[in-house]
């Protein structure tokens, strides 16, 4: 296949995909989404600025206050959100899609982590200059600090249940452990912040 | 602290938080990059049959099959064929992959001398594994001795943010491109040597 096959292609996919624009305003979510899955990058632009605090949000407390950490996976979330836009059929809110996908982002960067982890020998020297990083915001930072010092499964199943309202279920489901096992982190997180919080 | 107490504290915490940064730049790039790479369509829902898929398979559509699908004696020479022709578009797409880790394709389609079709994952690819890897090798090299100069500059100025920030974002590019290695590898990986055991020219064993 000569490369100028590929550019000829990719300059017709580009007038159609200008030719194909949806009009949209910005605060109509909905012609948003249809104008980003006709490869609109400025309405993704603007869904994106919407969303973007609740993402890095649930990816800063996933990753301990690794801030850092959390702008990279903001950043892949969306960008997966962008690829896999056109699976979007509406059948939940766009942002509540785009909450799964991130949790699922953040899931699979741990998952990669800890094989990571059990290969290569410089990790705790990459661990420490990473937990350097570590950012506390919000209101409530000995809160913060308490979850963030929680056991890695704990601390999932809290943020997940405790503050994004996901139920066992739903965390069984995305995280591959049993609802039993989900709820029994989850009660060994509260007794662990409590017991720290009260210190 | 009671429980009452605890799920009101865990109530009130903010269910956003703004980044320190704006994070729009690093993924308009990884998008336009993906759509100016010559390899698939603009639309996401097209890119799904334009991308990387559609790519290897045309590719490997025109210039025969790859090593896992021949008899050994053919295997060598069809490998070449494969190398040749596609050189200039893998590298294009080797460029990408290490600017952009994540569009490194899982699979690739390639065709079947009896006809037909089959995928074949990317770490068993002859030609992904021919031209990425040592590609990848090179720039987990490269990407371990920048960290090197960095971390040695910071012992001499411990309070530079700018330099801090570099290491981060240097560390988190290794992150990167040791998953790709061990993805390529089937966690064949026997270890990296620690950043303390290189040389005095700051060469990096792998």
């Amino acid at each position: 296949m000569p490369a100028t096959w590929s550019k000829a292609n990719t300059a017709t996919a580009v007038a159609q995909a200008a030719d194909a624009t949806v009009a949209y305003a910005a605060d109509d979510e909905s012609s948003l989404i249809a104008a980003s899955q006709q490869g609109d990058c400025n309405a993704f632009a603007i869904l994106y600025r919407q969303q973007r605090d609740r993402i890095y949000a649930l990816c800063w407390r996933m990753c301990a206050g690794d801030r850092a950490l959390a702008e990279d996976l903001t950043q892949d979330a969306f960008v997966q959100a962008w690829r896999k836009l056109s699976s979007f059929r509406g059948d939940s809110a766009f942002g509540t899609w785009l909450h799964r996908l991130s949790v699922n982002v953040v899931l699979g960067d741990k998952r990669r982590q800890s094989r990571r982890l059990q290969t290569v020998s410089d990790a705790d020297q990459i661990s420490e200059t990473t937990r350097g990083a570590q950012d506390w915001q919000g209101g409530d930072r000995d809160l913060e600090r308490a979850i963030a010092r929680l056991p890695e499964r704990a601390r999932t199943v809290l943020i997940l249940n405790a503050i994004e309202g996901y139920s066992h279920a739903e965390i069984s489901k995305a995280t591959g452990m049993a609802e039993g096992s989900s709820k029994a982190q989850l009660h060994r997180a509260r007794q662990l912040l409590q017991q720290w919080l009260n210190e | 602290m009671d429980e009452h107490q605890l799920n009101q504290q865990l109530q009130a915490l903010p269910r956003e938080i703004s980044p320190a940064g704006d994070l729009w730049p690093g993924i308009e790039q990884q998008i336009n990059g993906e759509q100016t790479a010559g390899l698939e369509s603009v639309k996401p829902f097209s890119r799904r049959r334009m991308g990387w898929m559609a790519l290897a398979a045309g590719v490997l559509m025109l210039v025969g099959v790859g090593r896992v699908f021949l008899p050994a004696q053919q295997t060598e020479d069809a490998q070449l064929d494969v190398l040749a022709v596609s050189a200039a578009m893998e590298l294009q797409a080797l460029d990408q992959s290490l600017v952009h880790p994540q569009s490194t394709p899982d699979i690739l389609i390639t065709s079947l001398p009896q006809g037909g079709w089959r995928a074949v994952p990317t770490s068993r690819s002859p030609v992904a594994i021919r031209i990425w890897q040592p590609a990848l090798m090179a720039g987990l090299q490269e990407n371990q001795q920048a960290i090197q100069t960095l971390r040695a500059a910071i012992q001499q100025q411990p309070q530079n943010t700018g330099l801090l920030h570099k290491l981060g974002q240097a560390e988190r590019r290794q992150h990167r491109l040791l998953r790709q290695w061990i993805d390529f590898n089937g966690l064949s990986i026997v270890g990296i040597i620690p950043a303390s055991t290189t040389n005095n020219s700051g060469e990096q064993h792998v």
